[in-house]
């Protein structure tokens, strides 16, 4: 009587290890996958307690070949989400802090200079054509004919869309934001290659050029009576005045923007980036669901391809990208 | 009620034939022992894939450029598209374990023995249908992890010798992969595969019922076992592990979402294909036959388990169905367990 | 003709005569929809798949020592269908200046090797079969080596017949 129940047994036990094991070898994440945990950050503090809970995911960039990026960066990536929302930290290491985009004045006359580290991520609002195994690579309209100063970025069909994160330390963390756009399949202006790229849709506010009607200086400064809001060295639409030179000696500078956050789409995700001891590391936050149709719908459960480049005080095609696509999924 | 009951009785006679079948007699030793409630749970897991299947039946679009959308929409955006594709993945899984158990129940009883080796034939043909539907299933979100796996499966067909090249051809609907491939498997597993099953199961069940069950191994005296009736003695058991199953799988379905991998990709060299946990030993196996070697994995060994199975009874053909006093079946059935055990959690790896 | 020869050793000859019809009636109307619902669910099936030139990408880009991964892809009829037929293929340049063009599906079970240039050799992540820069097995299951693929050059582009 007792060997049937022993023998049941035993056939019971071999086949759980063998389910079990075998379920065990699908779960390992392979190292292209950000694992999303459950827990909700109380701040945008890159050392939130919350923060401890996600595995970091190491994103390997690489300088695109003719480039001036400077050298390939690795970012270090964790996700949390909670039933609405998720968060990003990205930590990176920069060995200089560069975030001004600065009017310089020489006493007499000003010049144009300054540069800022950006961070980007592009993501499919639609299922955009190998996507999902190459990444960014595929929104980057480069053929083997043009030189890379014609490169620009453009989806693949007429009818794709891809979201953009683009996160600029000078234009859009003093107001602790990320610069939400998205990317379209047409060249609206054939002559501006970048005119494939939007902005989403606002309902008020982003930075305007502060410009003086010549083009040869800024057209505004911060109101001395107040201290700028968004910390020294940014210059918020709010607080500006009227240029006034006598109040400025040789070597100081303007900001070239004037700051202001949007409302509405363009400023869906809020973000906090510190530089420190040779290092960048930067929160976001939006909502899983935007609801609006310019921004990719994050649904829990299933799999999100990205990419991601770094820009080390630089703009247009001289950043690092991710060579392989990485893969966001919610634990 | 009962004057509708009797107006029924009237019209289709049906009194008789209900009432056997539900008062047969289940042994005592059956009916104590949840390892003889398989059978029955494999009929309702049966009927559970059916209406979950038909379910999604109404959303799912058997093409390369719709099926993965269809699937998506299923699992993420339908209410409740989440339950019934959870209920239908996880209870696929189930019936793999149950079919086995049954079949290995069966198998240690030796209740394969005269007179029900017809029994046991209709159930090795059984136990090939419910893999099939495992392996027709599989493909059908047309996700990588489907579309690789049938690539391999196919290719497999095609190393068998002779007919090799026409088999993968038939199966594929063309030499690739493609439209054809889909449909063709999406209508076996929708529709030949249950047809198969319904008329396997009622022959199966019928030589059961005529046959009766084997009886118990140690009789402790001659006198005829005690009996319950099947309604509703025996199936008031049954009930109750049903809805514990039906329990777990909703939980399941919930706590551990069906998965969906990305869109397949024909073009992709990274992903690393894997079939489904039970084919995982087989998987492993493949790797151990190099070159020339191909067909003895791909036809010699299926052939060889599957003949082995169908075979047994007329290879075991001696009265005793004890198995400590049967080293050679006993002896036979740990070393497949372990083989099949060890080479699943190698190819896991 | 008697018509009361039930237990009679010899057969009936009605009863014989609907046998036959019984059993070549059923016959024929089994053959008559059975045979070509046979030819029909083959359909297609064994004739030969789509092929096609398809561009693999200017000669002077290529090198001798490392493989071009090339995805292609080609408009072909699938049963009912138009679709955009997929693949992929490698590419480098042989010693004496022609191309290397295999195909990357692996000679085993059919999954698409990887090229690794630090190991100079491609990888198949199915059951670890490994292939030179030449295409020959190097170990594991596959029974073949990689396929060349014919080449041809079109107005100085290379194309390959996949």
């Amino acid at each position: 009587m007792r060997k049937r129940y022993l023998a049941m047994a035993a056939v019971l036990a071999a086949l759980a290890v063998a389910v079990l094991g075998a379920c065990g070898g699908d779960e390992k994440a392979s190292p292209n996958t950000l694992v999303a945990k459950k827990s909700s950050p109380a701040s945008l503090a890159a050392d939130d307690a919350a923060w401890n809970k996600a595995t970091a995911t190491i994103i390997k960039t690489s300088v695109i070949e003719g480039s001036k990026a400077k050298a390939a960066v690795d970012v270090s990536a964790k996700a949390l989400y909670s039933g609405s929302d998720i968060w990003f930290r990205f930590e990176w290491a920069d060995a200089t802090e560069t975030a001004a985009r600065v009017w310089t004045f020489d006493g007499a006359a000003w010049k144009s200079g300054g540069s800022e580290d950006r961070l980007a991520l592009y993501w499919e609002i639609n299922p955009i054509d190998k996507f999902q195994t190459r990444g960014c690579a595929v929104l980057c309209h480069n053929p083997d004919t043009d030189t890379i100063d014609k490169w620009y970025m453009i989806t693949p069909g007429v009818d794709d869309r891809a979201d953009n994160w683009h996160w600029k330390a000078a234009r859009t963390n003093p107001i602790g934001q990320v610069d939400d756009k998205f990317l379209t399949g047409t060249l609206t202006d054939p002559k501006d290659i970048e005119s494939a790229n939007k902005g989403d849709a606002k309902d008020a506010g982003g930075y305007a050029d502060n410009k003086a009607a010549d083009g040869k200086g800024p057209a505004k400064m911060q109101d001395p009576a107040k201290q700028p809001g968004a910390g020294k060295g940014n210059l918020l639409v709010a607080e500006a005045v009227a240029l006034d030179v006598s109040k400025l000696k040789a070597g100081d500078t303007v900001p070239r923007e004037l700051l202001a956050a949007w409302t509405g789409s363009r400023g869906d995700i809020e973000a906090k980036g510190v530089w420190a001891n040779g290092k960048w590391t930067v929160v976001f936050h939006r909502k899983l669901d935007t609801g609006h149709e310019d921004d990719v719908k994050l649904v829990t459960g299933k799999s999100y391809p990205f990419g991601l480049s770094v820009f080390d005080s630089a703009g247009a095609v001289d950043h690092t990208i991710s060579e392989d696509v990485y893969l966001l999924k919610f634990d | 009620m009962k004057t509708v009951l009797t107006w029924l009785n009237d019209r289709a006679g049906w009194n008789g034939p209900i009432r056997s079948l539900m008062k047969y007699p289940v042994p005592a030793h059956a009916h104590h022992n949840p390892m003889f409630s398989m059978g029955s749970l494999l009929v309702i897991l049966f009927l559970l894939q059916a209406v979950t299947g038909m379910l999604m039946a109404f959303y799912y679009d058997p093409s390369p450029e719709g099926a993965y959308g269809s699937v998506d929409y299923i699992q993420f955006t339908l209410k409740y598209g989440w339950l019934v594709r959870g209920i239908h993945h996880w209870a696929a899984s189930l019936m793999i374990i149950l079919v086995v158990l049954h079949l290995l129940r069966t198998y240690l009883y030796g209740a394969y023995k005269r007179p029900r080796e017809l029994t046991w034939l209709f159930g090795v043909g059984l136990f090939f249908v419910v893999v099939s539907f495992g392996f027709t299933g599989y493909l059908l979100p047309w996700d990588q992890k489907g579309y690789w796996a049938t690539q391999v499966g196919t290719e497999i067909a095609g190393s068998v010798p002779l007919m090799g090249d026409w088999l993968r051809s038939v199966m594929r609907g063309g030499e690739e992969m493609g439209i054809a491939t889909l449909t063709r498997f999406y209508a076996t597993h929708m529709l030949v595969l249950p047809a198969a099953f319904v008329m396997l199961s009622a022959a199966h069940i019928a030589l059961m019922r005529r046959n009766k069950l084997a009886p118990a191994l140690i009789r402790k005296s001659d006198e005829p076992e005690n009996t319950v009736p099947f309604y509703p003695t025996h199936l008031a058991i049954e009930a109750v592990i049903a809805l514990a199953v039906v329990l777990g799988l909703i939980f399941a379905a919930n706590q551990f979402p069906a998965p969906l991998d990305l869109r397949a990709d024909p073009s992709d060299s990274t992903f690393v294909p894997r079939p489904d946990w039970y084919f995982l030993f087989y998987f492993q196996l493949l790797k151990y036959f190099p070159g020339d070697l191909e067909a003895v994995a791909t036809v010699l060994i299926p052939l060889f388990f599957f003949g082995s199975l169908a075979l047994l009874p007329f290879l075991d053909k001696g009265a005793e169905r004890r198995p400590w006093r049967k080293p050679i079946t006993s002896g036979a059935f740990v070393v497949y367990a372990a083989a099949v055990i060890i080479l699943t959690i190698l190819g896991a790896r | 003709m008697a018509e009361s020869q039930d237990s009679s050793p010899v057969v009936n000859r009605r009863e014989a005569l609907s046998t036959i019809a019984f059993w070549c009636a059923t016959a024929g109307a089994v053959g008559a929809v059975g045979l070509p619902a046979a030819r029909f669910a083959i359909g297609a099936s064994l004739e030969e798949g789509a092929h096609s030139w398809v561009t693999v990408g200017p000669v002077d880009k290529l090198s001798a020592d490392d493989f071009k991964h090339v995805e292609y892809h080609f408009r072909a009829t699938d049963a009912w269908r138009e679709v955009t037929k997929e693949g992929l293929l490698y590419v480098r340049l042989g010693d004496g200046g022609e191309a290397f063009v295999f195909s990357a599906t692996c000679t085993h079970l059919g999954c698409n090797v990887s090229w690794r240039k630090d190991e100079s050799r491609f990888a198949c992540p199915c059951h670890k079969g490994f292939y030179d820069t030449n295409g020959e097995v190097i170990s594991g299951p596959p029974p073949r080596p990689l396929t060349r693929l014919e080449t041809r050059m079109k107005d100085g582009v290379l194309e390959a017949l996949v």
